[in-house]
């Protein structure tokens, strides 16, 4: 061994590094709950016999030792996709962080001088590790066998995300590898922007071996949807298509997303949004069973094979969700008042809810029997929720603090004033071409009733004038942080007068784009001369562009970037609107 | 008063608020209860490094001791280029010391001082490559040609910055 003190390398000095490394089952697929359903059925790989196979129990097959666990680890049909991981995971790596000595160089030991990187006790290297970037970690494993030893450590893998400097470059085969090297240390998957994992099948088959422990999952985003709708196979003439479809339909069989999942009891958070479109609500109901006692954040947002009936089987009993305090759906179907009831009737201790693009989402029933809700955050923009419905949900949610109502056509001003009343602590709202609602009574009540409003977005909204504007700015010259009324016709100079007048010392966004009656050297005036405001980042209309303007610097001409002054506006022929 | 003993057979006397900066030496007296002029022994460790070694510990005696577990989660979010200006002159010393030093704190057990030693190291670490790495640290190169291969192909997509 090296030429060490033979008292310093095995004494652990690091309480994290020695119970993760030793504290830890032989076998990572021993370390499964017991009692979990062990068998996982996959497709065999495409040379197999192309029958569904099952993963041979670990436990049966301890006689032979612990290369016969890691052989069903390594199993090929869950590394279909990269041949060499199953090489690679099944080889004497997968074992060597439980075989070799702390200092790795198993066999022969050569002449290292002592006080070199070499001669680090394990936990020294793993300290050392544990400071770098995945990509950093992964060229050092190739360093020598002592490093290599370190870096394949389960401790040093709890947590797997990747910059998105890289995340676009990492294959499927090294996201799998580096799973079963954490294995039931993993605690976070974060795959964003891996655009190279195109199906979360593999990834969640792998999370389900080898990762019981896993509390957080990010697959958000992974698959996309097309910009253009698919088009829907007619017939043998679309003899192409059709042979993509069939060949990206056999990646998964009904319910395999579902068997993976329920082995994920210990689940907080699942962002599935845009994972993939083949997950089904028979997928959600079933893989969600275990894990949805402590389930606190929920995203099924934007998947097509998924609709409300998933949250309805899901929330059959009262209570069923206790923990649940985010909930997002953007786009899903179907959620009608049976299913906005249960989740109502399951989640009590939801906190943000996010439906916007649920078109016809009904969205009373959520506070059915209930007094009050514990919601702080409601979107149903692009909706068509109704007057009544807002309403009600507001009156029982005395703490909202953020609304979006964007482009809902079905509200008046009505749901404004009423909210103005009941919700006081509303500080975030937006309420983008909510053309119907947005008048300025609606403005008055909500200057008077939401006395914490920080973040004001009515844009294109043509019923608004300087007056209710104005009221607002008035009202919370203190709190004021954020003020987009560009697209409202009748916003004028006045408005900017206003400004001027009673500063908003907090206002750090102006956007008065698109409003004919404001002049640009107004906009400059208040951006950048008048005293006291520190507007950030503002948006004007100069000769029918809309420009950027502020302390920040615009787009010269050829590209080039400067600072815009005062003369550049007077000699840009910029309307001159009289100053009230 | 402490007295450390250097495995060179070296005396060396510190305060009690500094020595106790090791955990090593805080568990030893207070095994050791009352014992004024117990004398503690560091067989691992040289004058020459333990001297360094308390260095770092006068100048830190004041700080709040730190938890004795990680957090879990916190662990990966570490950075290692929040490295104060007096740490990082203080362990800007060849390599041969640093790692000396490296290994005395990870006996004595002087968490913060392991971890700044850490963070040095792997910021020499930074940007590398492989071969870069091994030129650094002078390490040669353990694996046999076939292991080599089967882990360079492992990692192809990591190699390109």
């Amino acid at each position: 061994m090296l030429d060490l003190p033979s008292s310093l390398h095995p004494s652990s000095r690091i309480p994290t590094a020695a119970s993760a490394s030793g504290a830890r089952p032989p076998h990572h697929a021993a370390a499964r709950p017991a009692g979990a359903p062990r068998s996982i059925t996959l497709l065999a790989s495409g040379s197999g016999s192309g029958s569904p196979v099952s993963r041979p129990d670990p436990a049966r097959g301890s006689a032979a030792g612990r290369h016969a666990s890691v052989r069903a680890v390594s199993h090929p049909a869950l590394f279909r996709h990269d041949s060499g991981v199953a090489d690679v995971v099944g080889s004497k790596w997968a074992v060597d962080r439980r075989s070799a000595s702390p200092l790795g160089a198993v066999g022969q030991p050569r002449p290292q001088r002592n006080g070199t990187a070499a001669a680090l006790p394990h936990d020294v290297c793993l300290a050392i590790l544990r400071h770098l970037s995945i990509m950093d970690r992964l060229i050092s494993s190739r360093v020598c066998r002592a490093w290599r030893t370190a870096a394949v450590c389960p401790s040093l893998w709890a947590t797997i995300s990747f910059t998105y400097a890289v995340a676009h470059r990492v294959p499927l085969g090294a996201v799998l590898r580096l799973m079963a090297w954490g294995s039931a240390s993993l605690v976070h998957l974060d795959l964003r922007g891996c655009s190279n994992v195109t199906s979360i099948e593999p990834i969640l088959a792998a999370a389900a071996m080898f990762a019981p422990n896993l509390r957080h999952l990010d697959l958000r985003g992974l698959a996309p949807l097309p910009r253009r709708p698919i088009v829907p196979r007619a017939g043998p003439n679309d003899r192409d298509a059709s042979d993509e479809l069939d060949a990206d339909e056999t990646l998964s069989l009904p319910g395999t997303f579902g068997n993976s999942l329920v082995q994920l009891a210990n689940l907080r958070t699942l962002y599935l949004s845009s994972a993939s479109p083949h997950l089904t609500d028979v997928d959600l109901a079933v893989g969600l069973r275990a894990s949805c006692a402590t389930l606190t954040v929920l995203d099924l947002a934007r998947l097509p094979g998924v609709t409300g009936t998933a949250l309805a089987l899901l929330c059959d009993t009262p209570n069923a969700m206790p923990s649940l305090h985010t909930l997002r759906v953007q786009g899903l179907g179907g959620l009608d008042a049976r299913v906005t009831a249960a989740i109502g009737a399951a989640c009590p201790a939801l906190r943000v809810l996010d439906v916007a693009d649920c078109t016809d989402v009904i969205l009373a029933p959520l506070i059915a029997g209930r007094k009050a809700t514990a919601l702080t955050t409601l979107r149903t923009a692009r909706t068509n929720v109704s007057d009544a419905a807002l309403t009600a949900v507001a009156s029982a949610s005395p703490n909202l603090t953020t609304l979006d109502i964007s482009e809902c056509p079905h509200l008046t001003p009505v749901s404004l004033s009423s909210i103005a009343r009941t919700c006081p602590s509303l500080r975030v709202l937006d309420a983008e071409s909510c053309r119907a609602a947005v008048t300025d009574v609606a403005l008055v009540d909500l200057a008077v009733g939401a006395r914490a409003l920080r973040d004001l977005r009515i844009s294109g909204c043509p019923q608004v004038t300087d007056v209710g504007a104005m009221a607002v700015v008035r009202r919370h010259a203190a709190s004021l942080r954020t003020l987009h009324v560009d697209g409202c016709p009748h916003i004028s100079d006045a408005l900017l007068a206003g400004i001027l007048h009673f500063p908003p010392r907090q206002l750090r966004e102006l956007n008065v784009a698109d409003c004919p009656q404001v002049s640009y050297l107004m906009v400059q005036h208040v951006v950048e001369v008048a005293p006291g405001l520190r507007v950030k980042s503002a948006w004007a209309t100069r000769d029918g562009e809309v420009v950027p303007t502020g302390p920040v610097v615009a787009e010269g001409e050829g590209g080039r970037r400067r600072q815009v002054t005062i003369e550049d506006v007077v000699l840009g022929s910029a309307p001159l609107c009289p100053i009230v | 008063m402490v007295k450390l003993l250097s495995s060179d057979n070296e005396k060396i006397t510190v305060a009690q608020d500094v020595a106790v900066r090791s955990m090593l030496i805080k568990n030893m007296l207070e095994d050791i209860g009352d014992a004024e002029d117990a004398e503690i022994p560091l067989p691992n460790v040289t004058a020459r490094v333990l001297k360094k070694v308390i260095e770092y510990c006068e100048h830190h005696k004041n700080d709040p001791m730190p938890p004795a577990e990680e957090d879990e989660l916190g662990d990966e979010r570490r950075r290692s280029d929040d490295i104060d200006e007096w740490d990082a002159d203080y362990i800007d010393v060849e390599q041969e010391l640093l790692f000396e030093i490296i290994l005395a704190a990870n006996y004595m057990d002087i968490k913060p001082l392991l971890d700044l030693g850490c963070k040095t190291v792997a910021n020499m670490i930074k940007g590398k490559t492989t071969e870069e790495i091994r030129k650094t640290f002078n390490i040669t190169c353990d694996f046999t040609a076939e292991e080599e291969e089967q882990i360079r192909r492992e990692n192809e997509w990591a190699e390109d910055r």
